[in-house]
């Protein structure tokens, strides 16, 4: 049963968003989320509405994919949205009770959701159409690009990489330790959520165990295939950008304009 | 000689008296298929560990190819000569697809990006892995890991490989896979195997067969020599392979088999030399 987890949730297809660079990605994902913040009226949203339905379309991954990824914050925002239609203060527009509802107050939660529910859509737009290699790759080489994080820059891609490669292992010996623990008569359905929860103290404690033996092997195999750490290493695929890129970067500098002149432009 | 082993011993707790690796002397020449057995705790995966520099001896000296494994400076050039491949495929291998793992010791090298590509297909192709290449390691069974292994080690172009009980965790077919692969780099590219086990059939092609007992060298014989006194053998706690015991209990009944017939090809030619 535990074989069929997916590691984080990738969708592979064969589309140009997930032949575009890792690092063009990454980049446009924050500077989307950067001018998302930027944008404050009805036009700037239309502009990124746009664009973010036609990356979503051109991708090929199922939109009720990156609709699934909205479920965890919708309750959120709907309590925020009420929030803010019934405290912001303004014009009445409708009135329960002695609740009164305002258009600006309206206005504001009409933004907000917009703004959250667009953040979140790209972001898992970014990991749906990137592999996590991809993406270690692509953080990787842009963190080396920023002063202060230079130093980490490959020692966090290579903590990621071995996460990933040792999570399907790991969960197979989850796996083996939950039947062995079975096999000796433990309970993991039944009981309250307390009893429940500290049944799985038997399979946590062998696991972690047998993780740090691995650790400790690995590190010790790493060495004997002359790791030293990222200085003097080079690298058998380097991330190259493509004529893909360069459109890509030309759209967006395009699209991302117009999101933030039309805030300025139409505030005025 | 490519490696040479005076007088060495070593001990995990500085405190006490006993050495897991109690005074050897060896040389291990260019192109040999060297077998080393002994059963648990006999001080063989330690002493193994000790020729590329993962642990320095306490007393005595490795020498590799020249060079002083004490010497922090040539450590790296000793484990580029000698590959090792460990015995839980699981843990040794490092990246989430089997062409990057390949990559890894190659770009710690620092080897120029071009030549990597090649380096890395050629070395898959070595052990039989290339049309697996953009497999995930977990997708992969026992045997086919340790081929990976394998090429990951071979991709540094070392001079030897020690397979530490590298067939201890796989079933049948992935002990062969493993052991068809190490002899063929061995005869056909004249890599030095140094193959640690505890299957004496894996031996019988070697060169030499050192046994291993308390940290010392109980014997250092050709396979048909190491296999013709089964008593020694035993008192090792160490096993004599199928065949070989068969041939015996032939010649015991006064069938003439040949004293260096060791597997199922050479029986079946003695036997058929009768008629």
């Amino acid at each position: 049963m535990l074989q069929d987890i997916t590691i984080g949730q990738y969708y592979p297809a064969d589309s140009p968003i997930h032949a575009l660079d890792p690092r063009t990605k990454l980049k446009a994902v924050f500077f989307f989320i950067f001018c998302l913040f930027w944008v404050n009226n009805i036009y700037g949203f239309i502009f990124a509405g746009v664009f973010l339905s036609s990356v979503v379309l051109s991708s090929k991954v199922p939109v009720g994919y990156v609709v699934k990824g909205l479920k965890p914050v919708l309750f959120v925002v709907s309590l925020t949205m009420l929030m803010s239609i019934l405290t912001i203060p303004g014009d009445e527009a409708f009135r329960i009770f002695v609740f009164k509802g305002t258009w600006q107050g309206l206005r504001q939660a009409g933004i907000m959701a917009a703004r959250i529910f667009m953040l979140i859509s790209s972001a898992s737009m970014l990991t749906l159409a990137t592999s996590t290699i991809d993406l270690t790759d692509g953080l990787e080489a842009l963190f080396l690009k920023i002063p202060l994080l230079k130093r980490f820059a490959h020692d966090m891609s290579m903590m990621m990489c071995i996460a990933l490669r040792f999570i399907p292992t790991l969960v197979d010996e989850t796996d083996r330790i939950m039947k062995a623990q079975m096999s000796r008569g433990a309970d993991f359905q039944s009981g309250s959520f307390a009893q429940r929860a500290k049944s799985f103290i038997p399979i946590l404690v062998p696991l972690f165990v047998s993780a740090f033996q691995r650790a400790y092997e690995l590190a010790m195999a790493m060495e004997s295939r002359c790791y030293t750490g990222g200085e003097g290493r080079t690298r058998m695929k380097l991330l190259e950008y493509t004529k893909l890129d360069y459109t890509a970067n030309v759209v967006m500098v395009i699209v991302f304009c117009s999101m933030v002149a039309s805030g300025v432009l139409v505030n005025r | 000689m490519m490696i040479q082993v005076r007088g060495v011993r070593y001990k995990y707790d500085s405190d006490s008296d006993s050495y897991a690796v109690d005074g050897i002397d060896l040389d291990l020449a260019q192109g040999e298929f060297v077998g080393i057995v002994g059963h648990n705790g006999s001080g063989k995966s330690t002493f193994a560990k000790m020729l590329n520099g993962l642990i320095l001896p306490t007393e005595g000296s490795v020498n590799v190819l020249g060079m002083d494994t004490k010497d922090e400076k040539s450590l790296i050039q000793i484990r580029r000569n000698i590959g090792m491949v460990f015995q839980n495929p699981d843990n040794q291998i490092v990246a989430t697809i089997v062409e990057e793992d390949v990559a890894f010791g190659v770009e710690n090298l620092g080897i120029e990006q071009t030549k990597i590509r090649g380096i890395v297909d050629s070395a898959l192709t070595s052990v039989g892995m290339y049309s697996s290449r953009l497999k995930k390691p977990h997708q992969l069974s026992g045997g086919q890991k340790q081929r990976v292994a394998i090429a990951g080690v071979l991709a540094m172009n070392p001079r030897c490989i020690i397979l530490d009980e590298s067939t201890a965790m796989l079933d049948p077919n992935g002990r062969a896979e493993v052991i068809t692969t190490a002899l063929r780099l061995n005869k056909e590219e004249g890599v030095t195997v140094v193959l640690i086990t505890h299957y004496m059939e894996e031996l019988v092609n070697a060169d030499r067969i050192i046994a291993m007992e308390n940290g010392k060298i109980a014997f250092d014989l050709p396979p048909a020599k190491a296999f013709s006194d089964s008593g020694r053998l035993r008192s090792l706690r160490l096993g004599v392979p199928e065949i070989v015991q068969i041939a015996s209990i032939l010649r015991e009944n006064g069938i003439p088999i040949r004293e260096n017939t060791l597997d199922v090809e050479g029986l079946v030619e003695d036997i058929c030399q009768l008629k």
